[in-house]
């Protein structure tokens, strides 16, 4: 904690000198490759922290705070509560139009501001009194340094004062560029965003919950899974397409640029004392536990950037490094991404060969793992075809792809079995929309069987140690066909080929059903 | 030039035929084909004329062949040597074919190729997709497709029908197994949609009628009754740019919410039929006032008529026809409707409980335009509002009152002398005398008269309308018990043009009422059940004289045999239903009838004279029997293979095993009525 509040101060410190000009862009550049150094740096707790701002950011001025690590200590009502609670964070963001103690914040925010500007330019006048033989050069560039900031206060305090207007027009639209921006500033959430950072908060309770209490029994470590599970599902939903709804006004966050290396690698994580690589922070603390008995000490283990430091700090929001990309800063469109994850699932997709062939159709290939163990387990039982190949899982999917594309039309299996396979379509049309909740509840059952007990362990430590599988594949499904909807694929060259492989695939599909259940458990 | 020819051919064609014998130069050759065309184009009144004319000879009958462009077979076997003698059909009706099979179509679809436009296949279930792609391929112009009860008609089939490009109209009506996909696939194949029923198709939901509305722009005219569908596939409807006829009835997802989206759109509907929706309240109709053209409202067997509702549509500025059949209703509400800026020309509050005299004076006072009203069985309403309806409604053409039975007889006195424009009327169950009878006679333009169970009535009465009546096509006489043969013969004299009579269980009708109904050459129904005195003599005069008959019901004429029987068979061609439960008829009658090949349905329960063998021959030698309703003793008496001969044919079976019922006397079987009505 101290450590994070000293790498604040320090960035602060660092950007009032060496900061020159007042223009944005140039303050994102600069602080970019700052943080490549860091990235660079084997000090994992540092990393730790530039991961995970948005976990930060959300967790200082909540109100929710208090409230969490109560519900921590009883993980199941989190599970049941989530819900409740996810309503109340979307009420929230409905009503709030204008909220007094938004603006609160955000005016202490910038009255913090002002007191530090004081202290600077304090600061120069005690200097100049000093050495009053400097040379001017300095002098005009402690100018520039103060205007630059006094700029960005009025900035800020413009756009603060522009938050009341929606809600005297009463428009509910949340997006609205001052709104939004400003309710994450202050910490509440609005709808945009809503879905991630409640469960992103939840994620992080839960990630400091398992450090806690290594040693409980297995079934409160599979309630960890469930509530990972859901986490997951919720998170995965809006990771790079939730954010096209948010509107953020440039300038009001910070840019960060990884590298494609920094993208691609395996760890991100790496022991200091073996080199030992993990994909999650949380793991590299349970791995240096082995390293000696001042790493069992709570302090070691806690979550480094829990602390709620009192300092709001800007939003933090990701560019890919590939040039030309929508995603790319330099981009006339630019549409940032949210988090780390989003980065690297991009770049992987959209920048990368697809190298995972699905080994049921071989066509199909993917560049992110998860998406691959997502289509397999759809693979030939997309049983709602289109006239141009395309397969659905989901009647209303391929509805809406026929709405969509001129002279496709839905295809009707050549062996009419339909009366068989169509009450089952029709059960499956209206379980679709729960699917999420249908899962957890197929959980809930294996629970009972030592089987399935002995499974959810390793689908925790699955969960937990490959980031791939951080989103519950399911919904990736949904994800790939948004993608699909939002760049129109070329239809297939051979349309003949795809049907031979959705014929087997339909035929086989009674059969896969049957194991379904266990492959999700054994994967 | 073409009138003139016409009016010298219209004597009977027959002697066009001596004429021809007696001058060896046929005149007909110095008329053009075109011509003659054009003279057949009138010949439309007796579909035998048709066929009369192509008997004279081989020319008329090359040409009538070449002209006709409509055709009814009744047997699909002759359907190839038909169509080669047909060249120019565009319309196909094969509702009377007992089967019509995948073959069927491929031949017609060979034969008739781009001719073809219109086919109706709507009483059949035997095709599959197989013989529909066919029809769509091969006849590109096809325009309307009638598949209704299709019940066997899977997705692939109407996959297949989506080939038929240019098709217009389109009835699915009870296609249970199409759903969703089958329905995408026609709104992606058949842009040109203007109108399509998917009534009970219950496979159908939201996402393809969404699809429909998206894809088929043209569409004028929707059916989704009975549909599951939701308010999700609405907005997409309603944004159809000349939609002008929906119907929604029984789409019980439908509701208050799912109406708001009318507001946004559907500027051009002008009927909508929202009966039966349960969920639908004052709220919902509310937002219906922005459709500007909305001219007919159902809403039967809907919310109750109140206040607030009659006062959401009170801004249907176009609105003509509103129909609230079987909704409870207040005062307050007919009120509301009385006060509508709009005069209102159809009404029908048939069944609704709450329709009182003053509710109904209220709401005619402002309504004086009405043509139709339909007030069946409200059975408040007394003399004042039949007062009040022929005071105010004097331009009245049709009007039912079924059971309005506070409605004393006086009061039919005032239809008569106020209403003079009343072309329909139906009075069955009610007080009506002699004298309101009298009255009614004066309404000269009269087509349909239902007095059934008019108990009041006598032969003086009907005399009179016998005389007055001349246009009358419709008379409903069932149990009037105090009609006799002078008023059955007043009314055959006075009424050469009617087409139905319903006798049944008017005792005391004989012979001589058949007889002199025998001279209605048009007559196509007669239901003279339960009289007794009818015997074979009175059915032979029937069948000599009204050539037209299709449907004959002589059920409990129990002096009527097979002597009846034959010269039906013989005379009667055109028959095509018939019931002889209870009649003398024996093995004999029933192999004669079985050479009309019109045949459609037979019932024949409780026939005395009646035994296996003759049964089964007569069902073999009948081909085009598509339902016999037997007595069950029969099913075990005849073998397996020979019922899955007859269903092969197309032919279904009905058994009853009722017991033989005495029959009641008239005014038991009335008591017993009312007693049954709560």
């Amino acid at each position: 904690m101290d450590h994070k509040d000293k790498v604040c101060a320090d960035t602060w410190a660092k950007d009032l000198r060496n900061k020159t000009c007042s223009d944005r862009p140039k303050f994102a550049n600069f602080s970019a490759p700052q943080h490549q150094n860091k990235w660079e740096d084997p000090s994992i707790l540092d990393y730790g922290i530039r991961i995970e701002p948005s976990f930060q950011k959300l967790s200082q001025p909540s109100e929710d705070q208090t409230s969490l690590p109560h519900n921590s200590n009883n993980e199941k009502t989190i599970a049941d509560g989530e819900d409740v609670q996810m309503n109340e964070i979307f009420h929230a963001s409905k009503i709030q139009d204008w909220d007094p103690s938004t603006m609160l914040t955000n005016l202490s925010f910038l009255e913090q501001k002002i007191h530090q500007l004081q202290d600077l330019v304090h600061l120069i006048v005690g200097r100049r009194g000093q050495v009053l033989g400097r040379p001017d050069e300095l002098v005009a560039q402690q100018q520039q340094l103060i205007t630059a900031d006094l700029t960005s206060i009025i900035a800020q305090l413009i756009s603060t004062a522009g938050s009341l207007l929606p809600s005297v027009k009463q428009t509910l639209s949340s997006t609205s560029a001052s709104a939004g921006q400003f309710g994450q500033l202050g910490g509440s959430f609005v709808s945009s965003g809503a879905g991630t950072e409640a469960s992103v908060k939840l994620q992080m309770n839960c990630g400091s919950k398992l450090p806690e209490q290594p040693n409980q029994t297995d079934p409160i470590g599979n309630y960890g899974t469930e509530l990972n599970y859901h986490i997951e599902e919720h998170e995965s939903k809006d990771e790079e397409d939730a954010d096209e709804g948010e509107n953020l006004p440039p300038g009001t966050y910070e840019i960060l640029q990884l590298e494609k290396e920094e993208i691609l690698a395996p760890h991100t994580h790496f022991c200091a004392i073996c080199g030992k690589g993990f994909k999650r922070d949380a793991n590299l603390r349970m791995h240096m536990r082995g390293h000696g008995d001042e790493y069992k000490t709570p302090a070691a283990l806690a979550k480094p950037n829990k602390d709620s430091s009192s300092e709001p700090t800007l939003i933090k929001r990701y560019s890919c490094p590939y040039a030309g990309c929508k995603r790319n800063k330099d981009h006339k469109k630019f549409q940032p991404l949210k988090t780390i994850l989003c980065v690297k699932n991009h770049y992987k997709r959209t920048h990368c060969d697809k190298s995972y062939t699905c080994s049921r159709c071989n066509t199909k290939k993917f560049s992110v793992i998860a998406d691959l163990k997502t289509h397999e387990k759809h693979c030939g039982k997309d049983k709602w075809l289109c006239s141009c190949g395309t397969t659905f899982s989901r009647k209303d999917k391929l509805f809406g792809h026929i709405a969509l594309f001129q002279g496709h039309t839905p295809a009707i299996p050549l062996d009419e079995t339909k009366t068989a396979v169509g009450a089952s379509e029709h059960g499956e049309g209206s379980e679709a929309p729960n699917r999420v909740g249908s899962i957890n509840f197929n959980f809930g059952c294996t629970l009972p069987s030592a089987g399935g007990l002995v499974q959810n362990i390793m689908d925790v430590k699955e969960s937990v140690d490959d980031p791939t599988s951080y989103f519950s594949p399911l919904n990736f499904d949904t994800c790939n066909f948004d993608g699909f909807h939002e760049f129109p694929r070329p239809p297939f060259e051979d349309s003949e080929s795809s049907f031979s492989f959705l014929m087997p695939g339909s035929c086989n599909y009674t059969h896969k059903t049957g194991g379904e259940s266990n492959s999700k458990q054994v994967e | 030039m073409a009138t003139t020819t016409e009016l010298k051919l219209s004597p009977p064609l027959q002697s066009i035929k001596t004429q021809k014998l007696i001058s060896n130069t046929n005149f007909f050759h110095f008329l053009s084909d075109e011509l003659i065309f054009i003279i057949l184009d009138f010949l439309n009144s007796n579909p035998t004329d048709r066929k009369s004319f192509s008997l004279v000879c081989k020319s008329f009958y090359s040409i009538e062949s070449k002209h006709r462009r409509t055709l009814t077979p009744l047997r699909s076997d002759h359907l190839p040597s038909i169509l080669t003698r047909y060249p120019s059909l565009t319309r196909l009706d094969l509702t009377l074919c007992p089967r019509v099979t995948d073959s069927s179509l491929i031949t017609i679809s060979n034969a008739c190729k781009s001719n073809l436009q219109s086919i109706d296949l709507s009483r059949s279930k035997y095709f599959s997709g197989a013989g529909l792609q066919s029809l769509a391929v091969n006849c590109k112009n096809m325009v309307e497709i009638d598949l209704s009860n299709a019940t066997e008609l899977k997705d692939s089939a109407a996959a297949a029908l989506a080939e038929a490009k240019n098709l217009e109209r389109l009835w699915l009506g009870r296609c249970k197994q199409i759903t969703d996909m089958g329905v995408g696939c026609i709104a992606v194949g058949c842009r040109k949609l203007k109108l399509i029923s998917l009534k009970w198709c219950l496979g159908v939901d939201d996402l393809g009628v969404e699809l429909l509305a998206l894809k088929c722009k043209d569409l004028r005219s929707l059916d989704l009754s009975y549909l599951p569908i939701t308010d999700k596939c609405l907005p997409s409807i309603f944004e159809l740019p000349y939609l002008e006829d929906m119907v929604l009835e029984g789409c019980f997802g439908i509701d208050d919410d799912s109406l708001a989206a009318f507001k946004h759109g559907c500027k051009s509907l002008k009927k909508l039929d929202i009966s039966s929706c349960h969920n639908i309240s004052h709220n919902g109709l509310a937002s219906l006032t922005s459709g500007r053209v909305l001219e007919q409202l159902v809403l039967s067997h809907g919310s109750p008529v109140t206040l607030a509702l009659a006062d959401s549509l009170k801004r249907l500025t176009m609105l003509q026809s509103i129909k609230l059949d079987g909704c409870s209703i207040t005062y307050a509400g007919l009120q509301a409707i009385g006060s509508w800026c709009v005069s209102l020309r159809e009404l029908s509050l048939s069944k609704c409980p709450g329709v009182t005299d003053d509710g109904l004076s209220s709401l005619l006072t402002k309504h004086k335009d009405l043509r139709k009203l339909d007030i069946t069985c409200c059975r408040k309403i007394t003399y004042a509002s039949i007062d009040h309806i022929t005071l105010s409604c004097t331009t009245l053409t049709s009007l039912r009152m079924e059971s309005c039975t506070l409605v004393p007889r006086e009061a039919f006195v005032l239809i008569g002398q106020r209403c003079r424009l009343l072309e329909e009327i139906d009075i069955t169950d009610n007080e009506i005398d002699d004298e309101g009878l009298k009255s009614i006679s004066r309404c000269s333009e009269l087509s349909s008269l239902k007095l059934g169970i008019c108990l009041n009535i006598t032969d003086e009465g009907v005399s009179q309308v016998g005389m007055g009546c001349s246009k009358l096509v419709e008379l409903d006489l069932y149990r009037c018990t105090g009609i006799t043969d002078s008023g059955i013969s007043a009314i055959a004299r006075g009424c050469p043009g009617l087409e139905m009579i319903n006798i049944a269980y008017c005792k005391d009708i004989t012979d001589s009422s058949l007889i002199s109904l025998s001279k209605c050459s048009s007559l196509n129904t007669v239901e003279s059940r339960g009289c007794p005195l009818i015997t074979s003599l009175g059915l032979a005069t029937i069948a000599v004289g009204c050539k037209q008959l299709v449907k004959l019901d002589i059920k409990k004429c129990i002096n009527i045999d097979d002597a009846g029987m034959i010269p039906l068979a013989h005379f009667s061609q055109n028959l095509r239903q018939i019931n002889l439960s209870y009649t003398s008829v024996t093995d004999v009658g029933l192999l004669s009838l079985a050479s009309i090949s019109c045949l459609q349905s037979l019932t024949i329960l409780h026939l005395k004279g009646l035994t296996a063998s003759g049964l089964a021959a007569a069902l073999l030698a009948c081909g085009g029997l598509t339902k016999v309703k037997l007595q069950a003793t029969f099913k075990s008496l005849l073998t397996q293979a020979l019922f899955e001969h007859f269903e092969a044919r197309g032919c279904l079976f009905q058994w009853r095993d009722k017991f033989f019922r005495v029959e009641l006397d008239p005014q038991c079987w009335k008591l017993q009525l009312e007693d049954a009505i709560p």
